[in-house]
């Protein structure tokens, strides 16, 4: 009883050491995004981008698109690469085995026809089918294959490009018009580039038209607007601070754009996980510092995708497992790297900073939900500062999403109207009422059944793009 | 523990506090910035317009004119207006600062303006420095060329970019080809931006073309020539030739891609050399610029380079023969041959072509 009694205090001080911690950790990182991003904004006003987005000397780029079961967005999703604002790029659209009507939809909407078009097989994949064109469309490139999983149609996208830079973008998201010129100039501005990530926004609510996004609205739906603070917060917050100290250690899979040598020469996506997007970065962090090469590795927050949140609690439940499933996988794979000084900030300060907060905190915060009310049970905590505690990780919780909220206003401003700032400052004090604590839920059920579910991407409900159309089915 | 749960109390209730009051204090900034940032752009616009609508103003008598004494009131003691007066004659456009450039550039010195920028360019700030840069390119003012120069031994990327971007669009062939000949090594910005801003230069490419190719080392040469070939110079031509058989492999390529944008058929005989090339990156490039000037006389040298061991020499040899007239005939040949890979390139080129 005695030891249980111990167990009980020393674990809860160790619970409330922790978010002590970590709250002083996410605040000195929106201090170093806060002064990054209004660097960055600095910098804008004299970048020569819309130069570059019209010149023949720009850096021509391959936009790969993995889809599986996407019929319901990828024309939109096509139309907007379509109307992007970059002179020379291809568009290559990867239909990995769908089951659905992807491909009849694709090749109907854009009257494709089969070529035979040589492929360079520099990584190994799943087979390809065939190769639709036309010539109407030139920057157009159709790819049906053999089901192989997302890294699969990735490695499959990167053997049929042509240019020295792709970007990989999902099936379910759009472009703002001029994300893609504004990602890539890092590639011309330092070129030891190797990778570059853009923010990733949600566009619940929002109008989008002819793959354009026409207005832009708060969802209507809580539990999208529970995710744009989230969102704000790893990207504004999280992404660019690493960033900043040049170690990111994610690149969406939504939205990035990488050197094709870089990605070759370490092997390209590694099929059969879930975690590629980060895989990729930390093997191309891994086999540069191996190598000993000059490189960077970045973060901006002003390219913007566009995509869909899931709206359910039966697809987030899929998608948070599925996060912390592939976090898992990933520094399990790497654990080598670990507080290694080899590998810089990435082995002494991302990934220990991954493995300690963004793995484990989901244990230890739900551990601290059950241990510190049980310290007041056994008597061994006074109610009052029990209460007290509560209230305080209540408020430390409020007070990060309240710091995103605030960078976002600072920087890029997207949610203009007064209403909808003072609507997502309300989320951001909810969502600490039971949103956050069912995420938790959702990331350690990915912790406990990571071997069972190591390799199933399960599935998403997706929702066709609203254009403002009456008629227009939702 | 109970004094340690209050301070968490008070810093953690504070601190939400006070991001909730400066969410609310910067949208309110925000929006009133905007609607006086409005205003006095929408002033100054009206001001311009009507300046630049006056008739028979004498350039050298700015001063009394009404509009530009408005002006100088209105911008005297304001950096942020000076600022707005600037973005908007920027955003009239190259062809008007070239068209009004006389009058700009007394509207200039009256206004203070020129004072302003080339004050700002010893600011401590490189995003100010960077910026200062590409306003004076982007206004044209002459006379700034030293002040500019000075910023050129700066490590910063941006500032060098824009300091390089400046000079070109002054003009400055003498500065710019200082920078870019003596300093390669420490430029450290890619060859693209090297590209724009060769082309963004605003005075005779040939000339200054002539004089990075002869100053600078292979990097730059290399760059240059590529840059000189979307201009067709046939002046420079002899260069090219030169250095086809220069150690740099880019230096090649770069030559042989401005040869064939001179589209001369004198030069057929050089390209086809070049496909016997140790590097097949040279390969490649000489193999797909024929497509350009090939004959006839390129087929024999096409067709065995269908055969070659790298597979992007094949298919642009390929492709080539095929889109050369008489090429298609010559190619069949090619696919009842012997060798494989120059069937399998030759097949593939004949139905990606189609």
């Amino acid at each position: 009883m005695f030891i249980l009694r111990m167990f009980i205090i020393y674990f809860s001080l160790f619970c409330i050491v922790y978010t002590i911690a970590i709250n002083i950790f996410y605040n000195g990182q929106m201090l170093i995004s806060f002064f990054d991003i209004l660097g960055y904004m600095k910098k804008m006003k004299s970048s020569d981008y819309k130069r570059y987005s019209e010149s023949k000397n720009m850096i021509p780029i391959s936009i790969i698109v993995p889809a599986y079961n996407e019929e319901k967005t990828i024309v939109d999703n096509i139309k907007s690469l379509l109307a992007l604002n970059y002179f020379e790029y291809e568009i290559i659209i990867i239909n990995d085995g769908s089951k659905d009507s992807t491909k009849e939809k694709i090749i109907k909407e854009f009257d494709l026809k089969k070529v035979n078009q040589p492929v360079k097989k520099s990584l190994d994949t799943q087979e390809i089918l065939g190769i639709y064109r036309n010539t109407h469309y030139g920057n157009l490139i159709f790819v049906d294959k053999l089901n192989g999983g997302k890294a699969d149609a990735l490695n499959a996208g990167i053997n049929v490009s042509m240019y020295p830079i792709f970007a990989s973008i999902d099936a379910d998201s759009i472009l703002e018009k001029d994300a893609l010129i504004k990602l890539t100039m890092l590639f011309v501005e330092k070129p030891e580039t190797v990778a570059v990530g853009g923010i990733v926004r949600i566009a619940n609510g929002s109008i989008i038209k002819a793959g354009e996004l026409m207005e832009m609205n708060i969802p209507k739906k809580g539990i999208a607007i529970f995710q744009i603070i989230e969102y704000l917060r790893a990207f504004l917050t999280g992404r660019t601070s690493l960033s900043k100290l040049d170690a990111i250690l994610i690149i969406s899979g939504a939205f990035g754009a990488f050197s094709k040598k870089a990605v070759t020469d370490c092997g390209g996506y590694k099929v059969n996980i879930i975690g590629e997007d980060m895989d990729i970065i930390v093997r191309l962090h891994k086999t540069m510092k191996d190598q000993k090469k000059k490189y960077k590795i970045q973060f901006l927050a002003e390219p913007i995708c566009w995509t869909q949140a899931p709206e359910s609690f039966k697809d987030l439940r899929t998608q948070r497992r599925r996060w912390q499933i592939g976090l898992f996988d990933t520094l399990l794979t790497y654990k080598s790297m670990l507080f290694n000084p080899k590998y810089g900030t990435i082995g002494m300060i991302s990934l220990p900073y991954y493995w300690i907060f963004e793995l484990i905190g989901p244990v230890v915060e739900f551990l601290g939900y059950i241990f510190i009310p049980l310290a007041y049970l056994f008597g061994l905590l006074q109610f009052d500062i029990f209460i007290i505690y509560l209230i305080v990780a209540f408020l430390l919780g409020c007070t990060l999403s309240m710091g995103s909220i605030l960078l976002e206003q600072v920087s890029f401003c997207k949610y203009a109207s007064l209403k909808d700032t003072l609507l997502l400052a309300l989320f951001g004090v909810l969502e600490n009422l039971g949103y956050r604590q069912l995420t938790i839920l959702f990331r350690i059920e990915g912790i406990l059944k990571f071997k069972k579910l190591r390799h199933s991407w399960g599935t998403i409900e997706r929702k066709q793009f609203v254009s403002g159309n009456k008629n227009h089915n939702v | 523990m109970n004094k340690t749960a209050l301070y968490l109390l008070f810093i953690s209730a504070g601190l939400l506090i006070l991001y909730f009051v400066l969410i609310i204090y910067v949208w309110f900034f925000r929006y009133f910035s905007e609607v006086t940032t409005k205003k006095v752009k929408e002033q100054l616009e009206k001001i311009v317009f009507s300046l630049f609508n006056t008739a028979n103003i004498k350039v050298n008598m700015l001063q009394e004119v009404k509009e530009v004494q408005e002006l100088n009131s209105f911008v005297k003691n304001s950096a942020t207006r000076k600022e707005s007066l600037i973005n908007i004659i920027i955003n009239y456009g190259d062809d008007f600062i070239e068209n009004n450039h006389d009058l700009l550039m007394n509207l200039y010195e009256v206004t203070g303006i020129k004072t302003f920028l080339i004050k700002r360019l010893n600011s401590k700030s490189l995003f100010i420095k960077s910026l200062t840069c590409r306003q004076l390119g982007a206004l044209k003012l002459n006379n700034t060329e030293a002040y500019i120069i000075k910023l050129s031994a700066c490590k910063n990327n941006d500032v060098r970019y824009n300091v390089l971007l400046a000079l070109a669009k002054l003009g400055d062939l003498k500065g710019l080809v200082y920078i870019i000949t003596n300093n390669s090594y420490n430029i450290h910005i890619s060859y693209r931006a090297i590209i724009e801003i060769i082309s963004a230069f605003n005075g005779s490419k040939e000339e200054l073309f002539q004089k990075i190719i002869e100053l600078s080392d292979n990097y730059i040469k290399g760059i240059s020539i590529k840059a000189a070939a979307d201009y067709k110079i046939e002046s420079l031509r002899k260069y090219y030739i030169m250095y086809l058989n220069n150690d740099d492999k880019n230096l090649r390529i770069a030559c042989i891609r401005a040869l064939c944008e001179l589209e001369n058929s004198d030069t057929e005989e050089y390209i086809i050399n070049m496909l016997e090339d140790k590097d097949w990156e040279v390969r490649a490039a000489a193999a797909k610029s024929l497509e350009r000037i090939g004959t006839s006389n390129s087929f024999i040298s096409l067709a065995k380079t269908t055969g070659d061991r790298e597979w992007w020499v094949r298919h642009n040899a390929a492709c080539t023969l095929i889109l050369l007239q008489g090429g298609t005939e010559y190619a069949s040949k090619i696919i009842d041959g012997d060798d494989k890979y120059a069937r399998e390139a030759v097949a593939s080129a004949i139905e990606t072509i189609d």
